[in-house]
């Protein structure tokens, strides 16, 4: 096995796009966090004209609440979320390239003939590659954490007085629907993290899987955007159709999961008041450990689904 | 173990299309043994049945007298098949040490064994360029040196000598017999038929999935032997004619030279055929025996496909 893991190493440390990836995405997230903090500073509530006096102490509080409010994101723990949540799309092109492209390629060269040839356990083989994939994309994830973690540090942002949130008029502020007004704590932030984590993680799996049921990282990446698309507008349709016991055939989907599961994490965090954009009249609430649970099965799922196509393979190249 | 690929009633369709269709094949330890075939015959997908790439339809395969899946057997096996697969943006020694890696080689052992299969192949003054800057010819020496990396005891070489130049083909060529000298054996399937005739001892022809021919090279040709008969009227090569077919023996005219015959050497040999003739009172101006050459016994055998 650790030849396995040795002979990886020797054909990553060599792959100019997955360091691009490694140290690309924190650098984007990076640059993301530092302009959002810089402009966070720039809101005032607008007036024109003259102000009658009795409002002005009510607008007064209005603008240190809306300060207070854009600086939240930019406090620690609740900035390892903010950084998280501008390399999402990233994160997920990252994961879904990092699977299609180191199992889809192998078969673009023919060198997975060459592989098998040399350890026929093809399981093994593709146990290590997937521990690679996912520890690049741990690294990766982690890397931008550690950003938010430490970003606040060095990026200040005047936190104002938060107190001011709790006694504001949230429709005033002009911001719908109105998040957290008061800081997150560093377990919900993490909580809020780890969901974040499952949707890379799913489109890993899912573009793995097409890789190398097509054998061409180009087709996996398309493929499992294709499904991703497909199933979210069928879900969606479904929702907004279903009804009795039908409304939980979309409940299972995998975008439906996914996209519940943040929601639960976050709402759990305080970073979302309950309801939401799960609002649909097809919606049907499952206890979050249950969508947990079928989150996790999808990704099992497909993942176990590598190991089978791998082993039932004839290796044409 | 006597037979170092042994396999038995070997079948793969692709869709409804047999690419194989129940082969036998009996490789013995230490013989270089061609593979011959049109393109289409069935050759490649054959070699990926024999290690295992492909799965078969029927029939079994027995490398090395294990499965072409079990790890023990296929590390006595080197193979190249079709067209070279590896890693462009590996150097040739990095690719090497990708493989040996994989194959459990470390340090010292590693580092020697690529040294010496890079230096058979002539590519030891290039081992730290990146294979993706390499030529065709460069690439089919590289996989070479793969396939003899861990010195392998069955080497299994498909189209081997496809896009070297001239001096590329001859040194493959003489690997390859220096391969036999030290005891390996070598199944070689190629399109070249006088690679065929001058390296193996043993040969098989496959024709639409089919073996249609196997056996020892030196027979399969003596097989195709004819015996070359000319007389000096077109009235007694005519009489000859009757005379031999009533012998069973299979006869036929040169082109439209009315006086020249090819007879068949299956049957009674020359010497037989002389004896028949005179007791007919028919005198050969000219009797030769015509060494058949492996084309002209691959294209009677593949109908010239």
């Amino acid at each position: 096995m650790l030849s396995l893991v040795r002979a990886d190493w020797l054909r990553i440390r060599r792959r100019w796009d997955v360091w691009f990836i490694v140290l690309g995405i924190p650098a984007l997230a990076l640059l993301g966090y530092v302009s959002g903090a810089l402009s966070s500073g720039n809101m005032q509530v607008q007036t024109s004209g003259d102000v009658p006096p009795e409002f002005q102490a009510q607008m007064a509080a209005q603008d240190a609440a809306m300060r207070a409010y854009a600086a939240l994101p930019y406090q620690f723990p609740h900035s390892i979320v903010t950084t998280l949540q501008g390399a999402t799309v990233w994160l997920i092109l990252a994961a879904a390239f990092l699977a299609a492209s180191m199992l889809g390629n192998e078969f673009g060269w023919g060198t997975i003939r060459n592989v098998v040839l040399f350890r026929p356990d093809r399981s093994r083989y593709l146990a290590v590659r997937l521990a690679w994939i996912l520890a690049l994309l741990c690294v990766t994830f982690l890397a931008v954490a550690a950003l938010g973690a430490i970003l606040p540090a060095i990026v200040r942002v005047d936190p104002g007085d938060p107190s001011v949130l709790q006694n504001v008029d949230q429709n005033g502020m002009g911001f719908a629907p109105f998040g957290p007004t008061s800081p997150v704590s560093l377990g919900g932030a993490l909580l809020v993290a780890g969901a974040m984590l499952t949707i890379p993680v799913a489109g890993l799996a899912l573009a793995g899987l097409a890789a190398l049921k097509f054998r061409s990282a180009a087709t996996g990446m398309l493929g499992a955007g294709i499904y991703a698309a497909a199933e979210g507008i069928a879900a969606a349709l479904l929702m907004s159709r279903a009804t009795g016991d039908l409304r939980y055939i979309p409940q299972m989907a995998l975008t439906t999961r996914l996209a519940a599961l943040l929601g639960d994490a976050q709402q759990a965090a305080g970073l979302s008041s309950a309801g939401g954009e799960y609002s649909s009249p097809g919606w049907v609430a499952l206890p979050p450990a249950v969508g947990a649970a079928i989150v996790a099965a999808w990704i099992g799922g497909l993942i176990a689904l590598w190991f089978v196509v791998l082993r039932r393979a004839d290796i044409n190249e | 173990m006597d037979a170092a690929i042994e396999a038995r009633g070997l079948v793969r369709h692709f869709g409804s299309v047999p690419a194989v269709d129940g082969i036998d094949v009996s490789v013995p330890v230490g013989s270089v043994y061609g593979f011959l075939g049109p393109n289409g015959s069935g050759k490649t997908t054959t070699i990926r049945l024999l290690l295992g790439l492909l799965r078969p339809d029927r029939g079994t395969v027995r490398l090395m007298g294990g499965s072409p899946r079990d790890p023990a057997c296929l590390a006595r096996v080197g193979a190249l098949v079709e067209r070279p697969a590896l890693y462009p943006y590996l150097s040739a020694r990095e690719n090497l040490l990708l493989f040996a890696t994989l194959a459990g080689m470390a340090g010292r052992d590693a580092n020697l064994a690529i040294d010496r299969a890079l230096g058979i192949v002539g590519l030891g003054a290039v081992a730290r360029r990146k294979a993706g800057g390499f030529s065709t010819g460069m690439l089919q020496r590289l996989s070479i040196a793969l396939v003899l990396l861990r010195d392998p005891t069955l080497v299994i070489l498909d189209e081997p000598t496809n896009g070297l130049d001239p001096a590329g083909v001859v040194d493959v060529r003489a690997l390859i017999a220096d391969l036999a000298r030290n005891g390996r054996t070598v199944f070689l399937s190629t399109h070249v038929l006088t690679e065929v005739e001058q390296l193996c001892d043993h040969v098989a022809v496959l024709q639409r999935g089919r073996l249609v021919a196997d056996g020892l090279t030196r027979e399969l040709l003596e097989h195709g032997q004819r015996l070359a008969i000319g007389f000096d009227t077109d009235e007694e090569a005519a009489r000859a004619v009757l005379v031999l077919e009533e012998a069973a023996i299979a006869t036929q005219f040169v082109g439209d030279d009315k006086n020249a015959l090819r007879v068949s050497l299956d049957g009674p040999g020359p010497s037989a055929i002389n004896r028949l003739l005179a007791e007919h009172d028919l005198h050969p101006a000219e009797l030769v025996i015509r060494r058949a050459s492996l084309e002209s016994v691959f294209l009677e055998l593949t109908d010239g496909v």
